[in-house]
């Protein structure tokens, strides 16, 4: 193999790729990078960890047709030390050495046996349906981040995808709080799919793919698999076995009390008197007669409260959140205003912007002594 | 009182006639005593423990630890024949063929130990339990209201203690708590010593500086490189070439050595850990799995209870066992979340004590270590109920812990630890119980007895 390439397309690339890099696998070949030619002037570079795999296309000028694997880190490092220019790689053997030379620079690296890289599955092209980007990667940043991180219930990890034809809606919950967002997007998918994605893969959407208003994104599903594909990236997925909590269940059907606040000033007031809601410490929200009094107290550091006026008349009520899952629930709202909806200090909560598009439901904080 | 060994006399500087540079005659302070702290050290306490309720011991080389099979704690009379702590009992039996062995009784010594609290709280309320025969009590202020001078309390106290105990404590008077311990140590058995701040140079001038409390190994080795042999050279260092090389610990150490006082006496009981450590050993080794094990989840238990006790919850645990051979192997486990019970947590651990554990091997003891302890008084509930069980267990485990405050620690256990708590901790010798367990009142239970120890001797 002979090719050639700017430096920074190369890096930006490589930058990508690097993200399912696998460094502490069993299996040495998954730290590589895959570098093959396709065409006259393309070059893909892929990797595995096996879970998820990436694979991206670049402009090249191919010399010499033929693929290696490289070392994913260092051959990343290699290139962010090189000067702008022209880079170019080569390797007479694919198993052995590849040279990597720039202006005055060459480096020699020390190739894994490319025979080794897993085979990376295709797109049947039959089961792909493509749906618009906007909608996607915007329910994508509202709801990925209250899935679970905990392994121990796999399930919660993932985050429950519902395609329709022109509806699409997301799932997630880590069991404190649940996040559910519906949109409108346009799709070319005649019936419905649901599957359960992890954390993961999703966040990496937005990472890859530009949000353009008219662009589109291809996606297949495959058993076991998802794929994402725009242009020259793909993205693959193992999809989460299981069973996803049926999270209707969770949202009361009535709440007893609701108030609209300004969603900039309540995130201002959370995030200061949350400074004093340290080692778990919940942030304390008291509803009165026309005004919030949001207060934190932490035994040893201090404590702090704020009040603002706020729409509501029903009874005194306090209740208590964490300040993280409360604070994450409000910044994900669209729109000027966010609505509170509360039953009592030991149901749970509701955070929701003018519409019912975006569900943020959240569990209060108990305290006994 | 006579003055303590050769050197210096507790009540005034040292003798002008001395040939020596004034560097070293020259006070660290020009106070006596702008803060009297005492530190109050029993003399041999648990032999002295065993020879005060049976007096048949008095005067006999006494030893506890049989049990462990090393010497725990030994009499004077032991002491004086070459017994030093952790000897093999083997090699005691050779250099003192009338020794009395005893294995180690607990309870009885915290009994002790507690009244020995109360006698000094009698004279201050400012009282440190230290140890389990240790304590600093800070006296300052205390002349008026007891009518005494500093060292009139601290005599007056030793002699209580004494009288009560029918053996033998060593006190140190002195402006802190670094001081005060050296002062206790400077005579015993039986000493009485006060330090003042103008004479703290004269009794640390040849004090090797390992012989200062706090002061370990790896800074005894970096001070000698430094060229500091003694605590008079390590006081003597300027201010700013001690902060410079030493962290806030040894800065205190530093300023005390010149009598200042910087170490405050812990006063508060313990209300929170930041991590709970259980560690028993048993004989003779085993390399029965379930014995083994049992004895882990023994351990776990008494773990588990104590962070309920202060209402913590563990978010990790270190499990590790012990060979014969002295070698260990540990692991780690991390829970999903935050737990005090023993069963989630035996659980978790299984797997590793698999894992660690060698069939081919001999184990003598099992540990078990709970950190990152949170609050579980903040309860967080879950949407889906999975906390609702988790209080209907907290509430199994509040019955069981109510069950053993009133009939004893090991009333109700788990499954898991049945073969730790159906065997003895150590069978054979080692396993004699100590007499106190042998000998019930009426309504007493080998785990519940009454909150008094018993005199063994006979009243005529």
């Amino acid at each position: 193999m002979r090719i050639s390439c700017p430096k920074d397309i190369l890096f930006e690339k490589l930058q990508i790729v690097l993200k399912t890099v696998a460094t502490k696998s069993t299996m040495p070949i998954l730290a590589g990078i895959h570098i093959r030619t396709t065409g006259p002037g393309e070059i893909e570079l892929s990797s595995t960890d096996m879970e998820m795999s990436l694979r991206i296309t670049a402009g090249a000028t191919v010399e010499e047709e033929g693929a290696v694997v490289a070392p994913g880190k260092l051959l990343t490092d290699v290139v962010r030390s090189l000067p702008a220019g022209e880079i170019s790689i080569a390797s007479e053997d694919e198993n052995q050495m590849v040279d990597i030379v720039s202006g005055q620079a060459s480096f020699k690296l020390n190739c894994l046996p490319a025979q080794d890289f897993p085979r990376l599955p295709e797109m049947q092209d039959e089961a792909s349906f493509e749906i618009e980007a906007g909608p996607l990667l915007k329910v994508v940043n509202t709801v990925a981040r209250a899935a679970s991180r905990d392994e121990t219930r796999p399930v919660l990890t993932g985050i429950l995808v519902k395609f329709s034809k022109d509806r699409l809606k997301m799932v997630a919950t880590d069991s404190y709080r649940l996040s559910v967002m519906e949109s409108a997007a346009g799709s070319s998918l005649a019936d419905k799919k649901e599957v359960i994605v992890p954390r993961h893969a999703l966040e990496e959407l937005p990472r890859l793919f530009d949000q353009k208003d008219d662009g589109k994104i291809t996606i297949a599903i495959a058993e076991s698999q998802i794929m994402f594909r725009d242009e020259g990236t793909l993205l693959t997925s193992r999809l989460i076995e299981g069973q996803f909590p049926n999270y209707q269940q969770l949202l009361p059907d009535e709440f007893k009390s609701e108030v609209k606040i300004d969603k900039e000033e309540l995130l201002e007031v959370v995030g200061r008197i949350g400074l004093m809601a340290q080692k778990n410490a919940p942030l304390k929200l008291s509803f009165d007669d026309g005004r919030l009094t949001v207060s934190a107290q932490t035994p040893q550091v201090g404590e702090a409260m704020e009040s603002l006026a706020v729409p509501y008349s029903d009874e005194a009520m306090e209740i208590g959140f964490n300040p993280e899952f409360l604070r994450s629930g409000i910044e994900s709202v669209d729109g000027d205003d966010v609505v509170v909806r509360i039953i009592s200090a030991l149901r749970p909560g509701l955070i929701k912007g003018e519409d019912d598009d975006f569900l943020y439901l959240i569990m209060p904080v108990r305290l006994t002594s | 009182m006579p003055p303590p060994r050769s050197a210096p006399h507790d009540e005034g500087p040292s003798n002008p006639n001395r040939l020596e540079t004034m560097d070293a005659t020259q006070p660290l302070t020009i106070s006596s005593f702008p803060r009297a702290v005492i530190h109050i050290d029993a003399d041999a306490f648990f032999a002295s423990c065993e020879q005060s309720r049976n007096p048949k011991l008095k005067g006999r080389p006494v030893i506890t630890g049989k049990e462990r099979n090393i010497v725990a704690s030994m009499s004077y009379e032991a002491k004086e024949r070459g017994v030093v702590r952790a000897m093999r009992l083997s090699e005691v039996r050779r250099l003192c063929p009338d020794a009395v062995f005893l294995p180690s009784d607990y309870e009885t010594y915290s009994l002790l130990s507690e009244r020995m609290f109360s006698i000094v709280r009698r004279y201050t309320p400012d009282v440190e339990e230290y140890g389990i025969d240790e304590c600093f009590a800070d006296i300052t202020g205390m002349r008026r209201p007891l009518r005494m001078d500093y060292r009139r309390i601290g005599r007056a106290i030793k002699e209580e203690l004494d009288r009560t105990f029918g053996f033998t404590f060593s006190i140190g008077l002195a402006p802190n708590k670094t001081i005060a311990k050296i002062a206790s140590k400077w005579q015993k058995p039986s000493g009485f010593t006060a330090i003042a701040g103008r004479d703290i140079h004269s009794f640390i001038e040849d004090l090797p500086v390992e012989k200062v409390w706090g002061i370990g190994p790896q800074t005894t080795a970096y001070l000698n490189k430094l060229g500091i042999r003694t605590a008079l050279q390590f006081a003597r260092k300027r201010e700013e070439w001690v902060k410079e090389r030493f962290s806030k610990p040894f800065f205190e150490t530093w300023r005390e050595l010149n009598g200042g006082f910087a170490k405050e006496l812990e006063l508060e009981e313990k209300t929170t850990y930041a991590s709970i450590q259980k560690v028993k050993t048993f004989t003779p080794p085993s390399n029965d799995r379930e014995f083994v094990f049992a004895q882990l989840a023994k351990n776990v238990e008494n773990a588990t209870m104590k962070a309920r006790r202060y209402h913590l919850a563990a978010g990790r645990a270190i499990l590790f066992l012990k060979t014969q051979d002295f070698r260990g192997a540990a692991a780690e486990v991390r829970f999903s979340r935050a737990t005090a019970f023993p069963h989630e947590v035996i659980a978790a651990m299984e797997p590793a004590f698999d894992r660690l554990f060698r069939p081919s091997k001999l184990y003598r003891s099992t540990g078990v270590v709970l950190f990152k302890m949170e609050d579980d008084t903040i309860i967080q509930p879950d949407l889906f109920g999975v906390t609702a069980r988790i209080e209907r267990i907290s509430k199994a485990y509040e019955a069981v812990d109510a069950v053993r405050r009133k009939y004893g620690k090991h009333t109700v256990f788990l499954g898991s630890s049945f073969a730790a708590h159906h065997f003895g901790q150590h069978l054979g010798e080692r396993g004699d119980a100590p007499e106190r367990k042998d000998d019930l009142f009426k309504g007493e239970t080998p785990r519940q007895r009454l909150g008094i120890p018993m005199f063994m001797g006979k009243v005529r």
